[in-house]
């Protein structure tokens, strides 16, 4: 396993109006992570996830419970984790906002104790890599939100971590923008074998690119399990939407239909208790069919209803 | 151990330059601080000179006993906020979060956050001290070293006071006032004005919590009268037990750091 978490604790003490109040981010965290894998790990705002991730590295002391990552213990072994993770906050800049991206890069390498001629070597490999060439010698404070954060994340891995924590990597990104840092985060796991613990509000990342998901809510564990699982588990209704060539004047059906407005009859079919074969044999008797949509529920409405199951 | 060191102290002059490279991207307002710090301390002295030659004193002060004053204080200070420009900022990094990306670094977390930043103007503040003290000596090469070694040991004070001061943020919230106050209210105010003035109660003060005396009070002592190897190593032991009271302080506070979520860039 590279990341064992046991029993993970974490309470903030807030002072109001002279009374100290004990607020409990992380209660009772426990999850295991073995090398290679890609995690997501997600909840709504403000249900630990930061938390969790910043006594991963090392940021925050955890009140309780025992983490250690890549075999070493985040809070009293905090330097020598540091050279076998990448952080990459999509909040934080690592990057300095008045240098070049190649200036940035090479002080990110000194801090690694890269020696000059290697990282010189290294940031042309990272360049290539991510085929940001072109946004070196640029200025840090010069470049759009989406070349910031590829940079970011070209950043994190100059020094070739086994692990890369990355929190909110796509925030505020376009469509085009996130696709392209999607595609390298794979690209990172596929060639180099890099474990990926992800953090994110936006499912797309989650389903384009991992095969595991945690979710987190009010700072306790709610859901550890693969995705097909989520969705074997969760995914059993299927909305179905026929469109006839004519009005539909029968007010009856032997299915549970939700909607029916002129042409067109909407339902909501439960896989465990509904053959398709046999609801669509039944619809085509009712009229000519002229077109047929099936949809899945999407994974974001799994998540929402977990979070509002669980919590 | 060796190679730790080796690798921090290049560390540290690799941010440096990064440092004076990023200044570099505003020229014309770094040479503007740096010479505006200097015409500044300038007009002090020119206000020193007028008082000593106009108004009668009773207290043996006299116009060198200044410029030794102005010379090391000056340069202590430019010596402490140019290559340690972070002190000042680390309530900063505490409150808006970016303490994160310090600790996540491999470094000894204490100098990477003090040598996270250049105040530029503090330039202007040693060459002007240095200036000075070629003056003051009529260019002794060997006093100049040794005013020189007492500003790096009074560099020392400025620095542990700022790292305590706004490291505290973690437990009282922002402590920038207090510490803004305390260095220039405090620290180089008294640093400027001649150990003699002042009654005992105050002296006590600048012994102890204002540690004044040893940024300049003692050196000038050892400087213009005979040197005591005695008081040169009392000097040393006091920094050296401020800088470890800055350290202790600074890695508790660490300890209680509870990070934050806001926006933030380097600069």
């Amino acid at each position: 396993m590279q990341i064992i978490v046991e029993n993970l604790e974490k309470n903030f003490i807030i002072k109001q109006k002279k009374e100290k109040q004990i607020v409990r981010a992380v209660s009772d965290v426990s999850f295991n992570i073995d090398k290679g894998e890609i995690v997501a790990f997600i909840g709504p705002n403000g249900a630990g996830k930061s938390t969790t991730i910043k006594m991963l590295t090392g940021i925050i002391e955890p009140s309780g419970g025992k983490v250690k990552v890549d075999g070493f213990n985040p809070s009293t072994q905090r330097k020598q984790l540091a050279y076998h993770i990448g952080c990459m906050f999509g909040q934080k800049s690592q990057l300095y906002m008045h240098l070049t991206v190649r200036d940035s890069y090479k002080l990110l390498c000194s801090i690694y104790d890269i020696n000059h001629k290697e990282a010189l070597k290294r940031i042309d490999e990272i360049a290539d890599m991510f085929k940001i060439q072109d946004l070196l010698d640029r200025v840090v404070r010069k470049l759009s939100l989406g070349q910031r954060m590829i940079c970011e994340i070209a950043g994190s891995i100059l020094h070739d971590p086994d692990i890369i924590f990355l929190d909110e990597p796509t925030i505020g990104l376009d469509i085009f923008a996130k696709t392209r840092i999607r595609s390298i985060i794979k690209k990172l796991n596929e060639e180099k074998g890099t474990t990926i613990f992800l953090t994110s509000h936006d499912i797309g990342d989650v389903e384009a690119l991992c095969n595991r998901i945690i979710i987190i809510n009010n700072g306790t564990l709610v859901t550890d399990s693969s995705i097909n699982e989520l969705k074997e588990n969760y995914l059993t209704k299927k909305k179905v939407k026929i469109s006839y060539d004519n009005i539909i004047t029968q007010n009856k059906f032997n299915y549970e239909v939700k909607t029916v407005v002129d042409n067109k009859i909407e339902l909501l079919l439960d896989k465990n208790k509904d053959s398709i074969g046999d609801v669509l044999q039944y619809f085509t008797s009712i009229g000519n069919i002229t077109d047929i949509q099936i949809e899945s529920t999407p994974l974001e409405d799994v998540i929402k209803k977990i979070y509002s199951e669980r919590s | 151990m060796l190679m730790e060191v080796k690798n921090n102290l290049l560390y540290f002059f690799n941010a440096l330059k990064v440092s004076i490279k990023s200044a570099m991207a505003y020229k014309v307002s770094f040479f503007i601080q740096a010479l505006f710090m200097c015409f500044n301390n300038l007009f002090f002295l020119i206000v020193w000179k007028v008082i000593l030659g106009n108004i009668p004193t009773q207290t043996d002060i006299s116009f060198d006993g200044i410029l030794y004053l102005w010379s090391i204080s000056t340069m202590a200070f430019g010596i402490a906020y140019f290559f340690f420009g972070g002190i000042n900022k680390i309530n900063e990094y505490i409150l808006n979060g970016t303490m994160d990306s310090f600790i996540l670094q491999p470094k000894n977390l204490y100098l990477n956050v003090i040598s996270s930043k250049c105040k530029f103007s503090a330039c202007g503040d040693f060459v002007y001290g240095l200036v000075i003290a070629f003056i003051v000596t009529g260019c002794d090469i060997p006093k100049v070293l040794l005013m020189l070694l007492f500003s790096v040991i009074g560099s020392t004070f400025f620095i542990s006071s700022e790292v305590i001061l706004r490291s505290i943020t973690v437990w009282l919230g922002d402590t920038n006032s207090l510490a803004s106050r305390y260095t220039e209210t405090l620290l180089i105010t008294f640093s400027t004005y001649p150990e003699n003035i002042f009654s005992t109660g105050i002296k006590v003060l600048l012994y102890t919590i204002v540690p004044v005396a040893y940024i300049d009070y003692l050196p000038i002592r050892l400087l213009t009268t005979h040197f005591s190897l005695p008081i040169f190593i009392g000097i040393i032991i006091v920094s050296t037990l401020y800088m470890l009271l800055s350290i202790y302080v600074f890695n508790k506070a660490m300890k209680n750091y509870e990070s934050g979520n806001n926006m933030s860039m380097k600069d």
